[in-house]
């Protein structure tokens, strides 16, 4: 081999591994892809029809929602199924997002964008606990709505659920579908589209001339501050409390001081799911329907909706509230476990 | 100071309603003047006699017959509405008691109870800030699911 050929061949290595690294869509890495997929709703012109369905152990939520992405940063939601979210409206642009139902809600609270530099970078702490607390696997890909996906499953690397399936779209990266499962594998959420049309580019202006009188504002949402262990430690006015025990993969994530500082929030996440524990001066709590149990003379009221499991309870003049999607057992361990 | 004017004013000299150095003019008028020293004396004797006339008490009827014949003047009378103040006196012992009892009842639920007893809340506003961070704070969460507590 002459000098000048080895210089073309050696050329051409360096070209085509540039392609490689550089085209997200040979992206072959499942954390890769879960990586791609974390941005892309920000990036892409789309309009599709979501279907959310929850299941717990005695019933079945849906809800169905029409979508629309314009990148960067704008989403739309409009809900069109059960009836009596029907026509409520979600608009974020990016700086603010507000939900209202046309003709009902006279007043509207803003909350902050789900696209803020100061939610993104909360999410992308999330991402770096999610890829160190499950495995990520590809599985065969298959075709959604005649589009090309890549199947990923990511499932703990403790026994403690969840399990989660996606399918996110090989061009734009958009998760497509979305199924998880608890610790006994029993699917406990499932998010699908039934309609896509990508790149489908609207006018804004339009949009929101179509859209009934936006209400008044009744008040901003203030970015909540939020704290590590040992400030919330320093800034709560009352004796705090903490749980000695949390399952597997899950950790101390951020403290939030509320309600003129009679309310602590405390999350922990492993990623993909957070374990909220609040905790006040005593207080009465209306629940709704709920039922008792009583663990070591701790009597506890507990009651699972669409969203995950709340258990609520006093001791030592306080009251606790503590919510999360993980088996009851691992609840009322964390609840036992308070002191 | 001319007798004329002093003869005027002499009467309230009398009476010492004059100021100081009107006062002190006046004694200088006077004794240098002996017709205006001889209008005082006489003044000064019918004051006297006049002070001796009001020590003796007025005829029976006098006053009566002086009402009679001064001029009506409409008056108003300020009557006070005393008639809490009549019930509270004509109630019994025990509805005294039952009223004070009630009084204090009401204070003590409106303002006193409220602070010793605990806070009510709603669990949806736990919820709320659950799904809030079940948004924000796991990497594949979905905008807006907070209207899912949307109540049925």
């Amino acid at each position: 081999m002459n000098l000048n050929k080895f210089w073309k061949v050696f050329l051409f290595l360096i070209i085509l591994s540039l392609i490689l690294v550089s085209s997200p869509s040979l992206a072959q890495n499942g954390k890769d892809i879960l990586r791609l997929s974390f941005d892309a709703q920000s990036q892409i012109d789309f309009e599709g029809i979501r279907k959310i369905q929850t299941y717990t152990s005695d019933k079945i939520h849906s809800f169905v929602a029409k979508v629309i992405y314009q990148k960067p940063n704008f989403i739309y939601v409009e809900y069109l199924d059960p009836p009596y979210l029907k026509g409520r409206i979600i608009i974020d642009n990016g700086e603010k997002r507000i939900e209202y139902l046309p003709g009902i809600d006279k007043k509207i609270k803003i909350l902050p964008s789900f696209n803020c530099s100061w939610i993104k970078e909360k999410r992308k702490k999330a991402l770096k606990i999610t890829l160190a607390n499950f495995n990520i696997s590809k599985i065969p890909e298959e075709k959604i709505l005649g589009r090309e996906v890549y199947t990923l499953s990511l499932s703990p690397k403790n026994s403690i659920g969840p399990f989660l399936k996606l399918w996110i779209d090989k061009k734009t990266y958009l998760i497509l579908r979305k199924e998880k499962y608890n610790s006994e594998r029993e699917l406990i959420l499932s998010l699908y589209y039934t309609k896509v049309n990508f790149n489908k580019h609207f006018s804004k202006k339009e949009l929101y001339n179509k859209l009934p009188r936006i209400p008044s504002i009744s008040k901003k949402f203030p970015l909540p501050s939020s704290y590590t262990l040992q400030e919330i430690k320093a800034r709560a006015n009352f004796f705090l409390s903490f749980p000695g025990y949390l399952p597997p993969g899950y950790t101390f994530q951020e403290g939030e001081i509320m309600a003129k500082r009679k309310i602590v929030k405390l999350v922990y996440t492993n990623g993909l799911e957070v374990i909220v524990l609040f905790q006040r001066p005593s207080a009465k709590i209306a629940m709704g329907p709920h039922k008792w149990m009583n663990f070591d003379n701790l009597g506890i009221r507990f009651r699972e909706g669409p969203y995950g499991k709340t258990l609520v309870w006093n001791r030592k003049k306080k009251t606790f509230v503590l919510m999360g999607e993980v088996p009851l057992e691992e609840l009322v361990k964390i609840a036992q476990s308070i002191k | 100071m001319n007798c004329d004017w002093l003869k005027e004013n002499l009467s309230a000299y009398v009476d010492g309603e004059m100021n100081f150095i009107t006062r002190w003019r006046i004694k200088r008028h006077l004794k240098e003047c002996l017709e205006c020293s001889k209008e005082l004396r006489q003044l000064e004797k019918i004051h006297k006699l006049s002070k001796l006339a009001i020590l003796v008490s007025p005829e029976s009827h006098f006053y009566d017959r002086l009402k009679a014949k001064l001029p009506k003047v409409e008056t108003i009378e300020h009557k006070k509405n005393r008639v809490f103040e009549n019930i509270w006196i004509a109630l019994p012992q025990g509805g005294k008691a039952a009223i004070l009892v009630g009084i204090a009842l009401i204070l003590f639920l409106s303002v006193i109870y409220p602070r010793l007893s605990s806070t009510s809340l709603n669990i949806d506003r736990f919820e709320k800030e659950y799904l809030l961070s079940q948004e924000t704070l796991t990497c594949v969460g979905e905008p807006a699911t907070s209207l899912i507590l949307t109540s049925e």
